[in-house]
């Protein structure tokens, strides 16, 4: 239960863990797109935070920037100016009015985008129908319908022809206007001071007298502006205005208003009133007096764009304006016409939309904070859920340190540094458009942005994998080397350098080749993409590769055919090596299926069979006779002890009888040693055919080598003692244990021992040592012999013997038998010739 | 009285041979060719001790001992070219109860011809030795009270050191005893270089016991380890 919960609770902890990363970071993107991150100060934040809790549509920047050309816009009409012309010119540091100009057209068109069904008809309204074309050299055409001249990617101040509605992917609206006047025409007429101008430009009176009339023409068309701006807005009763220029009202669209005016003068439905006295400006919200001016300073997006501030001035001429503004609590869309006759047509309603994209804003807004929380939360039981996360994170990082370091890298270069580069790509051009394009683009923003979900969801996946790598890199980074593709097969060349197959290595040529054929077409395909070529070579080249690749494929295939062949080939060719000649049916394990005959290397094979076979069949003629010869010897030994124990038998009769000359008994007493030494003989030939043939038995147990030489040395005492030598044994005092068999170790050191004392130069000494040389013990016998020795005989040879004569009393077998004892113990016998000294020496490999 | 052997083999100058041997010893001697030759002699007279080859025509030796171990408790000894150890085990098992390698050594055959006859005549039967105070291993006993070693119910003449080793050993049948343990124990002194010493004590007793001391029965060297006394 303990346990289960410490584990549930790792796992638990590194699933919030993972989702809080997912929701905080899928939080902050979409809050990102929705809110500008640049010339953000505490005061800022602060606003904005209370502005995306309210529910009110009037706090906020666009309301407050809707306000604020409002008043441009009735100012300047006010005074006559010309709405065309923008009169708010923004510097970093400094905004003024001008005497002219509006900012309708950003106003209206950037509203508008959200209803463009509705603009289709009425905006042209705001935008003058004429068209001021050509240079001065140029006849004036008439004012043409067709705007001609191309998009262009700044929306605001130009004369508005038809805004070209077009809904792109992102789901934002963007508009694009045409313009028929070259950006320096329209600044010269656009120009106050023209006249002046006029003058600098020494132009002659024909001239001179068309361009007259041209402003004069704009004049009209300017005044005839203002008209249809206020005709536009005359019938939307979400504002209320009266405009009043010299103490005369020029513009009103309502009774309900008059100067002066309190709050409390407001007509019902409507909460907001603004009061321009010609140089400063008074708000009125819900019946209170907002603080307008702050510090003095106006700051882009916190503070209501109007005259007043010090870093806002006003121009002369609107001292004697006086504006009176009150705005709905509820806009709603209002409609012209009449639907029974000639149709409906809503009107621009700015302030409903604008209250309706600003809310649904602080609805996305408050969801991206929401997920921002949520992940914040699900961090912090992640953090207190971080016991028993270790253990989790080591499995993961176990997990992770099987991948091969090269997945890992080509996981980052090719999916997760180009998706970050075409995040910064795609991020970019969002603030870039925001900043550059005033407010009307920022309301654009205000719509829903779909991606910000997707994104958030990408950017919390690379973060995923980056704490992935970064743990891996932090328990793996011992062997973040070792395991990758690189350093295996650095590792398997390493090993397989000198031992490799050469089947093996064909396969690795092979797979080389085929790695290298790929990249070379990889390669290939994207250089011929890149090229341009792709567009008509792509197919050919698909189609040759279509064709190419069975063809690589079954070269490669023969070729690896032809390896695995050859590994069949090299293991057989060692096994015949090895000794090994049975006949073949199938194949050695592993070899997989038997070589088929149709393949290159089938004939090879078939010889090396065959070569096989017959060697099988001369090695077991060979053990065959071999057999034979031990048995014969077994047998004929066999035989000879029947007459043998007649000999003997009757030699013994002979000896007791009695009254036997003497020369007789002589004889009797040669044939009593001679029938004993024959005797001897036909067991000892017994014993080594025996052992020749391998059928010893041996009963193998740990003894004492020291002890046994010691035991042999002790129960050859008598004939040591009666011999002409002497031994001298240097014995280590602790036991020196091997694994032999006791009796057949006694009968070689007897028979050693026999042969040192019959064939030692008398008065020579015979050592005796036992050492321990590494893990071997190793016993070694030294006699001087009596003999010259031939170094070129071997002496354990059967039947050879010191005396060629062959009459001393040896069987000839004594070092034959010695040999074949200790090698049948698992012992070495070595026989070493140094001038006149005769060294044997027996090692055995230490008992554990 | 004369005790009457049996002597079975198909070579006849070896029967003869073993025949004139045995008749010298004072036994009286029967003669058979083949194994059906030897039951039938069997049933006729009255035989001590049976000497048998293994390889004979008609009826093999060890068959011919399957059939007189059915109706007879006789001592058997066979005679073989065979003489290796299996063969001796397949022997004995068959119910022999001694086994001698050809060529044999006639002195040892007489000695072992009358090592079996004493235990089965004399004494009247195989388990006569087992006394209070009596360990016996086969034709060994050895009295712990009188400190007496007994062969075929026969004292044997030992020195007191050497009946110590024996005491020591029929004491502890089979076990293995470093030269070391039994000096120590024997001598009472502390063992060095004891090797000599004690294996020309054993090679003594060895002549005194064995029947053949070149190749004992009872005590034995074990290489390298010890000595001990062979558990029959």
């Amino acid at each position: 239960m303990d346990t289960k919960w410490k584990r549930n609770r790792g796992r638990l902890g590194v699933l919030c863990l993972v989702l809080g990363v997912y929701l905080g970071i899928m939080g902050f993107t979409w809050l990102g797109s929705q809110l500008s991150l640049e010339g953000y100060d505490w005061r800022k934040i602060s606003q904005e935070w209370k502005e995306m809790l309210s529910n009110d549509y009037q706090d906020g920047v666009a309301f407050r920037d809707y306000v604020g050309g409002q008043l441009e816009v009735f100012l300047t009409a006010a005074v006559g100016g010309d709405l065309e012309n923008r009169c708010l010119v923004y510097t970093n540091a400094t905004v003024t009015y001008r005497s002219s100009g509006t900012v309708l057209g950003d106003i209206v068109s950037g509203y508008a985008q959200a209803v463009p069904e509705a603009i289709s008809e009425e905006v042209p309204a705001s935008a003058p129908d004429e068209s001021i074309d050509e240079p001065p050299d140029e006849p004036i055409d008439e004012p043409t319908d067709e705007p001609i001249g191309e998009p262009t990617d700044e929306p605001v101040q130009e004369p508005v022809d038809e805004p070209i509605v077009d809904r792109g992917m992102d789901n934002t609206v963007r508009v694009e206007f045409s313009s028929e006047l070259s950006q320096g025409q329209e600044d010269w007429l656009g120009r106050d001071d023209w006249e002046e101008v006029m003058e600098q430009m020494d132009l002659d009176s024909e001239e001179e007298e068309m361009y007259r009339k041209k402003r004069a023409q704009l004049e009209e068309q300017r005044l005839a502006a203002i008209e249809e701006y206020f005709a536009s807005i005359e019938e939307d009763g979400n504002l209320l205005y009266v405009i009043s220029y010299q103490g005369k009202t020029c513009y009103a669209n309502t009774d309900l208003l008059s100067f002066p005016n309190g709050g409390e003068a407001l007509p019902e439905g409507y909460n907001f009133l603004l009061s321009f006295d010609g140089t400063k400006v008074t708000i009125t919200k819900d019946g209170q007096a907002l603080d307008v001016y702050g510090d003095g300073y106006y700051t882009e997006g916190q503070d209501w764009l109007v005259p007043g501030y010090s870093n806002v001035s006003v121009g002369e001429e609107y001292k004697d304006v006086r504006v009176l503004m009150a705005i709905a609590e509820e806009p709603r869309v209002y409609t012209q016409g009449n639907i029974a006759s000639s149709g409906y047509q809503a009107l621009p309603s700015v302030l409903y939309w604008l209250k309706k994209n600003t809310l649904s804003f602080r609805w996305e807004e408050r969801k991206g904070l929401g997920l921002v929380v949520a992940g914040v939360v699900l961090l912090l039981i992640s953090f207190l859920l971080r016991r028993g996360q270790r253990g989790l994170r080591q499995g993961v990082a176990r997990l992770t340190g099987r991948i091969w370091l090269e997945c890992k890298l080509a996981l980052l270069f090719l999916w997760v540094i180009p998706l970050i580069i075409y995040f910064m790509e795609n991020a970019y051009p969002v603030y870039y458009s925001y900043f550059s394009q005033g407010y009307g683009v920022r309301l654009t923003y205000y719509t829903y942005n779909n991606d910000a979900m997707t994104y958030g969801f990408w950017y919390a996946t690379l973060f995923c994998f980056f704490a992935l790598l970064a743990n891996d890199v932090f328990y793996n980074r011992k062997n973040l080397l070792h395991c990758s593709l690189t350093a295996m097969l650095w590792r398997f060349s390493l090993s397989r350098k000198k031992l490799q197959p050469l089947s093996k290595r064909m396969i690795r040529y092979n797979v080389y080749l085929c790695a290298l054929l790929g990249l070379s077409a990889l390669s290939l395909g994207w250089s011929l993409w890149r090229l341009g070529a792709a567009r008509s070579a792509y197919p050919i080249v698909c189609v040759l590769g279509l064709f190419a690749a069975p063809g690589v494929f079954y070269v490669v295939h023969k070729s690896m055919d032809a390896a695995r062949d050859l590994d069949l080939l090299a293991r057989r060719v060692a096994e015949v090596k090895a000794g090994n000649y049975a006949p073949e049916g199938g194949t050695p394990a592993g070899t997989g299926k038997p070589a088929k005959v149709d393949r290159d290397l089938a004939p090879i094979l078939a010889d090396i069979e065959e070569i096989r076979q017959g060697m099988a069949g001369a090695i077991e003629e060979q053990m065959k006779s071999e057999r034979m010869k031990v048995e014969l010897i077994a047998n004929v030994s066999h035989d000879l002890k029947t007459p043998l124990t007649s000999i003997i038998s009757y030699v013994q009769l002979l000896k007791q009888e009695e009254g036997l000359p003497e020369a007789a008994r002589d004889y009797v007493k040669i044939l009593e040693q001679k029938s004993e030494r024959l005797k001897n003989m036909v067991q000892d030939v017994f014993v080594i055919s025996k052992a020749a043939s391998g059928e010893l038995p041996v009963n193998k147990e740990v003894l004492d080598f020291g002890k046994l030489l010691q035991q042999t040395m002790a129960d050859m005492e008598e004939e040591i003692a009666a011999s002409p030598v002497t031994f001298r044994a240097s014995l280590p005092k602790e036991p020196v244990l091997i694994r032999a068999d006791g009796q057949r170790m006694y009968r070689v050191f007897q028979n050693l021992f026999q042969n040192a004392i019959r064939y030692s130069l008398e008065g020579s000494r015979v050592h005796i040592t036992l050492s321990q040389e590494g893990s071997l013990a190793v016993a070694s016998i030294k006699n001087t012999s009596k003999m010259e020795l031939d170094p070129d005989v071997n002496y354990a040879e059967r039947f050879i013997r010191g005396d060629e004569s062959r009459t001393d009393g040896g069987s000839g077998l004594g070092l034959s038998i010695a040999q074949s004892f200790t090698e049948a113990c698992g012992g070495r016998f070595n026989l070493e010739i140094i001038a006149d000294l005769f060294v044997v020496t027996i090692s055995f490999p230490m008992a554990k | 009285m004369k005790e009457c052997v049996l002597v079975v083999d198909d070579d006849r100058e070896i029967v003869k041979a073993i025949g004139i041997l045995l008749e010298k010893e004072g036994y009286q001697v029967l003669k058979a060719y083949d194994g059906l030759q030897a039951l039938e002699l069997l049933t006729e007279k009255k035989v001590h001790l049976v000497l048998i080859d293994v390889m004979m025509p008609r009826l093999d030796g060890l068959s011919a001992i399957l059939k007189i171990r059915e109706k007879r408790n006789i001592p058997i000894i066979v005679l073989s070219a065979k003489g290796e150890d299996s063969d001796k085990v397949i022997g004995l098992s068959m119910g022999a109860d001694d086994y001698v390698s050809k060529p044999y050594n006639p002195q040892e055959l007489v000695a072992r011809v009358k090592s079996q006859l004493r235990r089965y005549v004399r004494l009247g039967g195989i388990h006569a030795l087992e006394q209070e105070g009596t360990v016996t291993n086969g034709r060994l006993a050895y009295n712990l009270e009188e400190h007496i070693l007994y062969a075929d119910g026969e004292p044997v003449k030992l020195t007191a050191t050497e009946t110590k080793i024996v005491e020591l050993l029929m004491r502890s049948l089979g076990r293995i005893f470093p030269a070391e343990e039994i000096y120590s124990r024997v001598w009472e002194e502390d063992a060095f270089s004891c090797e000599n010493t004690v294996m020309v004590h054993i090679r003594r007793i060895r002549e005194k016991i064995e029947l053949n001391p070149k190749e004992p029965e009872y005590l034995k060297v074990v290489w390298g380890i010890g000595y001990k006394m062979e558990k029959k």
